[in-house]
């Protein structure tokens, strides 16, 4: 793990994609306050079997994807964001492996006044596109 | 009693049944059986709990953390410029897709591609920024410039008059900004260097332009000149200077061409010292990417990216070949975008020849009219306004005009596209000495001094012809009357005093509810009285206290011609008082 770095007004983005042929990715984009990015990391592909599948069942999504996959991603970064913005309420177990503040992005942005003056005035949705292009962009290139 | 192996059957055992048959065999008589089920046997099996490891891969771009620099536009829409007429909502106003740089096929590297993807959208990064556009760009400038961005090798091949330029400034600018260029050298026609120096000081202004110009000492200085971002030369002093800049071996970041179709012929001397310089990035601008066959576009790309195209290629795999490379929108793919009027300015600079004489007649006109003191007229001021403006138009003496060459630049960007343009003149002498200067374009012309039926022909071929590019008019019998709405291009060669006949003018070619779009270009010569009558004019927003004229250009009536355009306003083109108590032009 690198040594965390105080990233000036930086957010974090995190985000999981599954394919069906390769597993589950997990992408995490930190910014600065103007959007731009400052670091990425992403995951190999992840592969859980039918019978972890089975036996995890409605838990998977929080134990692979929020605290496996995410708690991997935000530790591995050299920034450390203000906040770390996640799409979905089932990656708020992240926050069990890290200090930082977690919350879901919502779609009314009530999400901006709760955390007044912590975000920049910036799309919060459309980070996570950068993610998922980037992801397929690896994916692509195996 | 018959022992047999339990059936495979799920139903419960009994104690003791009654059966006639077993397995297919056929009992004498029923037997009865008795089943005992055997003890289970239970195996366990244990899965381990713990899920996949995770591997995670790092991209740190603090390094290139601002790689584009950002600019906040203005809410103000392109007004006057190379493209927009400022008819439009500003774009950034309007919901659309937002554009995203996108990385070239050429970058294989996995972890440039995808620093290319984690950048914002363009418009949130000028957004954000410090920086400021002067106008807001189109959509699809935007997209020039995503598509520009990452590119070493790459072609606007946009139709005239969408903003190649200006799509290159602003990129370059960016470039500049990020830290990813330091010297660029931009290389244009002579006709165009003071449109682009203009251009440059508006998409740029805080960019230091070095212009190579000037005696060989000079140009030395100016090719040796260091920290200067920017470097300005045409093509003819970058042949001239071929030696010299190999002699300082002079290196770029980034070489962009405009016009770049002037290097389609690799064994031209213009070719060969574009594909000698130095440079990282290679950038060409052009309308007409393909002007006669494949071969131009094979001489284009041996300076964007040698070897990549040759010649004797099937169409098919040139095309797969450059396609990543050339980015080409006309009018009709970005109408939703476009005004259906785009109006230009385009500044010329005179030429030496013309500057000198232009001087000459303004000290020794003025001094005539100061000689006259109380007796100079509205009159004797107009005739010379009317000798500076020819003088804007070519030297009496040589015939040199700048603003032909700028004109020939244009023209042949809109002939090798098949298109269509009109050339707008104040004087029948102006046209003809256009037509002689202008001959490979197959220029007509329409003038009052015609017969009816000489200019009926004149129309008539000029619609159907396609060798006929141009068809110039003087604004008295052209700007009335006459339906040329096929024709995509308005050239003002030197301007009517009052707007609203140029407007009538330039309606030959554009009407409101058409589904083209015109693109009208204003010559105006710096420095000059068309300048000071422009500013004047501008500054008039009341038709009714503009200048009134109808008339057949060649026959002005300068009494009419000066109604409404004040003593005071012609005294001061001049810096002159006018006359005490000279009534006011009604």
């Amino acid at each position: 793990m690198q040594q965390p770095d105080e990233g000036k007004g930086a957010i974090g983005f995190l985000t999981t994609v599954a394919s069906a042929s390769h597993g589950v990715f997990g992408g995490y984009l930190l910014v600065d306050e103007l959007g731009r990015p400052l670091e990425f990391h992403c995951t190999a592909p992840v592969r859980v079997s039918r019978a972890q599948e089975i036996l995890y069942g409605p838990t998977l999504q929080s134990e692979l994807h929020a605290r496996r996959i995410g708690g991997s991603l935000v530790q591995a970064a050299g920034v450390k964001p203000r906040i770390v913005l996640v799409e979905s309420q089932q990656m708020m177990p992240l926050q069990d492996e890290t200090d930082l503040p977690v919350a879901v992005v919502d779609p009314d942005e009530s999400l901006r006044e709760r955390f007044h003056g912590l975000l920049p005035e910036i799309d919060l949705r459309e980070p996570f596109e950068r993610i998922r292009e980037a992801i397929a962009e690896a994916q692509r290139h195996g | 009693m018959v022992q047999l192996p339990p059936p495979l059957s799920s139903a419960p055992p009994r104690e003791a049944l009654q059966v006639l048959s077993w397995g297919g065999l056929s009992l004498p008589e029923p037997v009865p059986v008795c089943l005992r089920p055997e003890p289970i046997d239970i195996r366990s099996m244990s899965l381990p709990m713990g899920l996949p490891r995770v591997t995670v891969r790092s991209y740190p771009f603090r390094a290139a953390a601002a790689p584009l620099p950002a600019r906040r536009p203005s809410a103000e829409p392109q007004r006057d410029r190379e493209t927009g007429a400022g008819e439009t909502e500003p774009a950034a106003t309007t919901m659309r897709p937002r554009v995203r740089i996108k990385p070239p096929g050429d970058v294989v590297k996995l972890s440039e591609r995808i620093f290319y993807l984690l950048q914002p959208d363009l418009e949130t990064i000028l957004e954000t920024s410090e920086l400021v556009f002067p106008h807001d760009p189109y959509p699809f400038q935007y997209e020039g410039m995503a598509f520009l961005a990452p590119r070493h090798a790459a072609v606007l091949a946009d139709e005239m008059g969408l903003g190649k330029s200006m799509q290159a400034i602003s990129t370059i600018r960016l470039l500049l900004h990020g830290g990813e260029a330091r010297r660029v050298l931009v290389v244009c026609p002579k006709g165009l260097v003071s449109n682009w120096k203009r251009e440059l000081s508006e998409w740029a202004p805080e960019l230091v332009v070095a212009v190579i110009e000037g005696e060989p000492a000079r140009r030395r200085w100016q090719w040796k000149l260091e920290d200067v971002p920017v470097t300005l030369a045409n093509y003819e002093v970058l042949v001239r200077d071929e030696a010299l800049v190999e002699e300082l071996k002079l290196s770029y970041d980034l070489v962009v061409l405009d016009e770049a179709q002037r290097i389609k012929n690799r064994g031209s001397r213009t070719s060969e010292a574009v594909r000698s310089l130095r440079r990282r990035r290679s950038w060409a601008l052009t309308g007409t990417p393909v002007e006669n066959s494949s071969a131009d576009l094979v001489g284009l790309f041996e300076f964007v990216s040698p070897g990549l195209v040759h010649d004797g290629m099937p169409p098919r795999a040139l095309g797969e070949a450059i396609s990543d490379h050339v980015l080409r929108r006309t009018k009709d793919k970005v109408l939703e975008d476009l005004p259906p009027r785009i109006d230009r300015d385009a500044t010329i600079e005179l030429s030496a020849e013309q500057r000198e004489t232009y001087r000459l007649a303004e000290e020794e006109g003025v001094f005539r009219l100061s000689e006259m003191g109380p007796g100079a007229t509205i009159q004797h001021v107009f005739e010379l306004v009317l000798r500076l403006k020819q003088i804007c138009n070519f030297d009496p003496a040589t015939h040199v005009s700048s603003k032909v060459d700028r004109l020939e630049a244009e023209l042949e960007e809109v002939a090798a596209s098949g298109r269509k343009a009109l050339v707008f003149s104040q004087w029948v002498d102006t046209l003809g000495k256009l037509s002689k200067r202008l001959a490979r374009f197959g220029p007509l012309e329409y003038h009052g001094g015609m017969p009816t039926t000489a200019r009926d022909e004149a129309i008539k071929r000029f619609r159907e012809r396609p060798e006929h590019s141009v068809l110039m008019l003087s604004y008295g019998a052209g700007a009335v009357g006459l339906n040329l709405q096929f024709s995509e291009y308005v050239f003002l060669f030197d301007r009517w005093w009052n707007p609203a006949i140029e407007d009538q003018a330039i309606n030959r070619a554009h009407r409101i509810g058409g589904t083209g779009g015109v693109t009208v270009t204003r010559f105006l010569a710096t420095g000059t009285i068309e300048e000071r009558i422009d500013r004047v004019l501008a500054g008039k927003r009341d038709l009714s206290e503009m200048i009134l004229s109808s008339a057949e250009g060649i026959a002005l009536d300068s009494q009419r011609l000066v109604k409404g355009f004040t003593q005071e306003e012609l005294f001061s083109l001049f810096n002159l008082q006018p006359p005490p108590r000279r009534a006011v032009a009604a």
